[in-house]
């Protein structure tokens, strides 16, 4: 088991130690990032490249510029978006494997080294995979839900005499199904947090973690609201920035944005430590 | 359109009553050379820049530019030649052959050509191929960057 010590708040978990780590963890996120937005960009920058205005060329003529240079490349397009769809797979694959590393990293005074972390994660890598595919079964269900309560909430056959009610119905037939991806996403986090914080098995951490939930459920529900804006404010705001001056091409206002985002980026993975480290504090 | 609904009422018109109907009030190049292949094939229709050089001999800048159109039409246009020091001129194209070489010369490098600047040719059927700098100068780099940042937020929907 790796840093069982409560000597600290959750709240004011310092980087002590944690720092590498997390500019690790970001720096590996935001490089496949970049790559695949350099390589699925490839074909299209070409094109770019030879307007004046550049990127900005796509703002051009009412939107026609991109719509031409969609259409040119439709192929590309196609690929961009099967490679996107398989590298997330990937990616969640990647993370069921390692989904011990943030908590393992944000237990006790003095964490481990992220290679110790990563070793820590494979080593309950069953485990793991077990409560990751219970979780994905619960959105899975979630996502057909979500689907059969907008297709009954529009369906003629139901329809009421505003559209934009039968939308807001709609909406709220899928709240059901919002709240069991949600119960399902804080379930794997808890059930992961006890499966590496104390060694339990699957089955074990999955029970455990579902009584810890119903016995605090109101202050698990307010702590991971917290945690999740807390960790959702820093991309937020990088976003708004993105849209405020995305469209300056000089290389500060380019290096600025990147700096932000990969800022927002360790926030979120900062305040996603914080929370492993609130549920391994409570639910332990 | 009512001089030949006047002529061809309670008749049995052809195409070709329509195209001299349009003649009589139009120009001829005009229904010969846009109208009739707008009407009776199956066109596509693309003007671009596809050279654009530009070097330096003793102490001017000397270079070429040639255009092309692909499609039925002969819609007359224009191109704009811009300098280094932005300085633009224009060039008329009568668009009769399908391309046309412009000679270039200045005391400024060439740097960027447009073709129909003023966006008069709706049916072109790809814009992206209507302008052209000399060198690839255009920034990419904020348009990596912004697709790179919501790849990242996708990813930590699924990530740690």
């Amino acid at each position: 088991m790796i840093g069982a010590g409560r000597d600290r708040a959750p709240w004011v978990l310092a980087l002590e130690g944690r720092g590498p780590a997390l500019a690790a963890i970001t720096a590996l996120h935001a490089m496949v990032s970049f790559a695949f937005a350099a390589v699925a960009l490839g074909p299209v920058r070409a094109t770019l490249a030879r307007h004046p205005a550049g990127a900005g060329a796509l703002w051009l003529d009412d939107g026609r510029y991109l719509l031409d240079l969609a259409r040119l490349h439709g192929g590309v397009v196609d690929v961009a978006a099967v490679s996107l769809l398989a590298l997330v797979l990937a990616y969640a694959l990647a993370w069921s494997l390692f989904g011990g590393v943030l908590p393992a990293l944000a237990m006790g005074a003095r964490p481990p080294r992220l290679y110790r972390a990563a070793a820590e994660s494979l080593r309950r890598a069953p485990t793991l995979l077990a409560l990751a595919a219970v979780a994905g079964g619960a959105f899975a269900v979630s996502a057909a839900l979500a689907w059969q309560s907008w297709r009954w909430a529009l369906d003629p056959a139901n329809a009421t005499v505003s559209g934009a009610s039968a939308h807001a119905r709609a909406l709220a037939a899928m709240l059901p199904a919002a709240l069991l991806a949600v119960l399902a996403s804080v379930w794997h986090d808890v059930a992961r947090t006890l499966a590496v914080a104390q060694g339990m098995t699957a089955h074990r951490a999955a029970i455990k973690a579902g009584s810890a939930m119903a016995r605090r459920p109101l202050q698990t529900a307010a702590a991971a609201a917290l945690f999740a804006a807390g960790g959702a404010a820093g991309p937020a705001l990088a976003t708004a920035l993105g849209l405020l001056v995305g469209r300056n091409e000089t290389t500060t206002a380019v290096v600025f944005l990147c700096a932000a985002r990969l800022a927002a980026l360790a926030a979120k993975t900062h305040a996603r430590m914080r929370w492993f480290r609130w549920v391994s504090l409570r639910a332990g | 359109m009512r001089a030949y609904a006047d002529a061809a009422r309670f008749t049995h018109p052809t195409p070709n009553d329509f195209y001299r109907a349009l003649r009589a009030n139009l120009d001829a190049r005009l229904v010969d050379g846009f109208v009739r292949p707008a009407l009776e094939t199956a066109w596509t229709f693309d003007q671009r820049v596809t050279v654009a050089d530009c070097w330096r001999e003793r102490d001017r800048w000397v270079g070429r530019v040639v255009v092309q159109r692909q499609g039925p039409f002969q819609l007359p246009t224009s191109v704009e030649l811009e300098d280094s020091r932005g300085r633009r001129r224009r060039v008329t194209w009568d668009s009769a052959s399908p391309s046309l070489t412009i000679p270039y010369a200045g005391d400024a490098p060439l740097r960027v050509v447009r073709l129909d600047p003023d966006r008069r040719i709706e049916v072109d059927a790809d814009r992206t191929n209507d302008v052209r700098t000399v060198e690839p100068a255009g920034h990419t780099a904020s348009l990596t960057a912004r697709v790179a940042w919501w790849v990242a937020l996708v990813l930590a929907s699924v990530g740690p």
